[in-house]
């Protein structure tokens, strides 16, 4: 029936700075089914990406993995050796980026970026590379697909360059698909099309998609499960549905409250006073407790779990009892 | 493309032209007069005369000049005065030796230059980077006559097989391309190194991992190439050097190189050769930089279309 093609336990990244060891990640846990998508939600800065790099085991210095397992396909890639692990990347678990200005090379035509990627994993001929990514870059809805191979980035708007890294992603049929923001740097119309490419994409590779934003509106439109990070931790995990309908941790109530339109009556923006705490000073207690309204004296003094049902994880001690607690 | 071409061509002539009317004059206001030198301090004033007059040095100075910028483009460059031989085929000889010497040198400087910059690069703030980094800084600091000597004493001394002096057996070329190479290749390294660093942090050389290209194509293929533009910089200006001779090498070594010429010539007035010399190097000089100008467009396509790099 479903078939896991990720399944992450407990990993945690830190930085190891001159100003001390910051946790960067901290203890994340999902699996991924194949055809299903996960979305990662949470403010800029609380470690939407390094989770992604800690996924493909590709955290930059002076950062790492400090714990955890990751395993794609049953198969461990922690502490895998990286000739073996750029074997999986670009293949069984591909990367779609925030910024399509600067991901692609500058200087590199966007057919030859593709049929790279597809040459570096299977042992065929350059032009029938060449072709499967002139196929590709139609599949991915680009007009004048000759033309387009044939340019260098530099050439195209940012949405063409997004559809080019998107069929780069998806050259060699990946199990797991992960979008990081691929649609931020793009305006609203072209941000609906990729969407619908993305879709489209799961439903027809049957890829297990991680698709990270902190555009809530947008989470609704793609994810199955949803995971809500605060400062490198998860601080709600649930199906999209019932985080809409029930959003358990105040952080998450902030976040849909920020939605405009979502507003409670007077139409004015909502937002969560205050700001993600830096990794150096983080509170002793909950890490949401300075921004939360409902913050109580052991909130200050001890750090929650994450509580709740296995359905609906949440952390906060306002749960403890694993009942739902009513929005007020 | 093509106008952008025609245009720096144009303007290189402009160059050489105003080179040429600048040079010919210094040249000629400075003080000190070849004919007095060449008959001697006490030479009889009527004989002097007669010397400036075969010489045509007593015509008009725009004259002269016209008579000379129209030779230089018909491949006349005039004869020297003392040594009564064409300056073209003085040129060719001393160029010839700056040439290879040049050519050799720079092919060692840019291999080790090269190289030692992306290990630096790539093991940045290790040891293996401070320690290349290092060698590199005492490479530009050492004046490379002061090295050549270094060489001459610890291996061309020691070593009998290699001279230490022309350029006469393929093995005399050791030791003054090390002295010279090594300098250049220190610049090359360290400009080799900080372009590499900035292009390794760019958001491309991520997904070229994330796309899981092997690490020698991600370095060579998109870091190498990408970090280009600095270093063909640097290069141009380099070989402009080399080119108009490393005299105090060229000395040191006992090579009639370029650099030579030039210092000869200029103390002994002999105009028509330092003028024919004058010319020949910048010449080189502007062709370089075209060449520079043309490589840019041929590793970045964005200047090509003018683009947004
Ligand atoms: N070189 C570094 N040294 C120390 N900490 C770092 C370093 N690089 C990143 N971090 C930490 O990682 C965090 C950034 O995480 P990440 O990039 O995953 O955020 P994000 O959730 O993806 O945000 P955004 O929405 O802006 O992309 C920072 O808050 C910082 O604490
Ligand atoms: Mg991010």
């Amino acid at each position: 029936m479903s078939e896991t093609v990720l399944s992450v336990e407990h990993l945690s990244v830190a930085f190891f700075t001159e100003r001390g060891v910051l946790p960067t990640v901290d203890d994340v846990s999902f699996t991924l089914q194949k055809s299903k998508t996960i979305g990662i939600v949470g403010e800029s800065g609380c470690g939407k990406s390094m989770t992604v790099n800690g996924i493909l085991q590709m955290v930059p210095a002076p950062g790492r993995v400090t714990g955890g397992s990751v395993k794609l396909g049953g198969e461990e890639l922690v502490g895998m050796p990286e000739k073996k692990l750029a074997g999986k990347r670009g293949s069984e678990i591909a990367l779609i980026f925030q910024e399509p200005m600067t991901s692609l090379n500058p200087l590199m035509t966007c057919g030859r970026q593709i049929s790279e990627t597809i040459l570096a994993h299977k042992r065929i001929s350059r032009a029938e590379a060449d072709k499967r990514a002139l196929h590709l870059i139609e599949q991915v809805g680009i007009p004048m697909p000759e033309k387009v191979f044939h340019s260098i980035p530099g050439e195209l708007s940012g949405g063409m360059r997004q559809r080019i890294v998107i069929a780069m992603a998806l050259c060699n049929n990946p199990a797991v698909l992960i979008c990081d923001e691929p649609t931020t740097a793009l305006d609203v119309t072209v941000q609906a099309q990729i969407l619908r490419l993305i879709n489209d994409i799961k439903r027809d590779f049957g890829s297990g998609v991680i698709f990270i934003t902190h555009d809530m509106g947008v989470i609704r439109q793609m994810a199955d499960d949803v995971m809500v990070m605060y400062a490198g931790q998860v601080v709600e995990y649930v199906h999209v549905d019932e985080l809409f309908r029930n959003p358990l941790h105040p952080y998450t109530q902030g976040l849909i409250r920020c939605i405009p339109g979502m507003n409670d009556s007077d139409g004015e923006l909502y937002i969560i006073e205050g700001s993600v705490p830096m990794r150096n000073a983080l509170p002793k207690g909950c890490l949401f407790a300075p921004r939360c309204p409902y913050a109580t004296e052991r909130c200050r003094l001890e750090r929650p779990g994450l509580l709740g049902t296995p359905a609906h994880r949440v952390r906060c001690f306002r749960n403890e009892d694993g009942k739902g607690v009513e929005k007020t | 493309m093509k106008q952008y071409l025609i245009k720096r061509v144009l303007l290189a002539a402009g160059i050489l032209f105003a080179i040429s009317i600048i040079t010919f004059f210094v040249l000629n206001i400075i003080p000190g007069d070849p004919v007095a030198l060449m008959l001697g301090d006490n030479a009889d004033p009527q004989a002097i005369e007669t010397v400036r007059h075969n010489l045509g040095m007593d015509k008009p100075l725009v004259q002269q000049y016209l008579e000379w910028i129209t030779g230089f483009m018909t491949g006349n460059m005039g004869e020297s005065y003392f040594q009564h031989k064409p300056v073209s085929s003085m040129l060719v000889t001393s160029f010839g030796y700056t040439a290879r010497l040049a050519a050799v040198s720079y092919a060692v400087a840019l291999a080790l230059g090269l190289s030692i910059g992306i290990i630096a690069a790539l093991n940045r703030g290790n040891a293996i980077d401070h320690t290349l980094m290092t060698l590199a800084v005492a490479g530009i600091s050492a004046p490379s006559f002061w090295v050549a000597i270094v060489l001459q004493i610890f291996i061309g001394l020691r070593f009998k097989a290699i001279p230490i002096s022309g350029l006469g057996k393929p093995a005399a070329y050791l030791l003054p391309c090390l002295s010279l190479g090594m300098r250049y290749a220190a610049s090359i390294a360290r400009i080799t190194r900080t372009s590499m660093l900035e292009v390794m942090n760019q958001d491309f050389i991520r997904t070229a991992r994330a796309k899981g290209l092997s690490r020698r194509r991600t370095v060579m293929v998109h870091m190498f190439r990408n970090a280009l533009i600095p270093i063909i910089t640097v290069v141009g200006t380099d070989l402009t050097t080399l080119f108009a001779g490393s005299m105090l090498t060229e000395s040191v070594f006992n090579i009639p190189g370029m650099g030579a010429l030039l210092v000869d010539n200029i103390t002994k007035r002999d105009i028509p050769v330092v003028q024919g010399g004058v010319m020949v190097v910048a010449m080189l000089c502007v062709l370089i930089y075209l060449a520079v100008d043309l490589l840019y467009a041929a590793v970045d396509p964005n200047i090509r279309l003018g683009g947004d790099r």
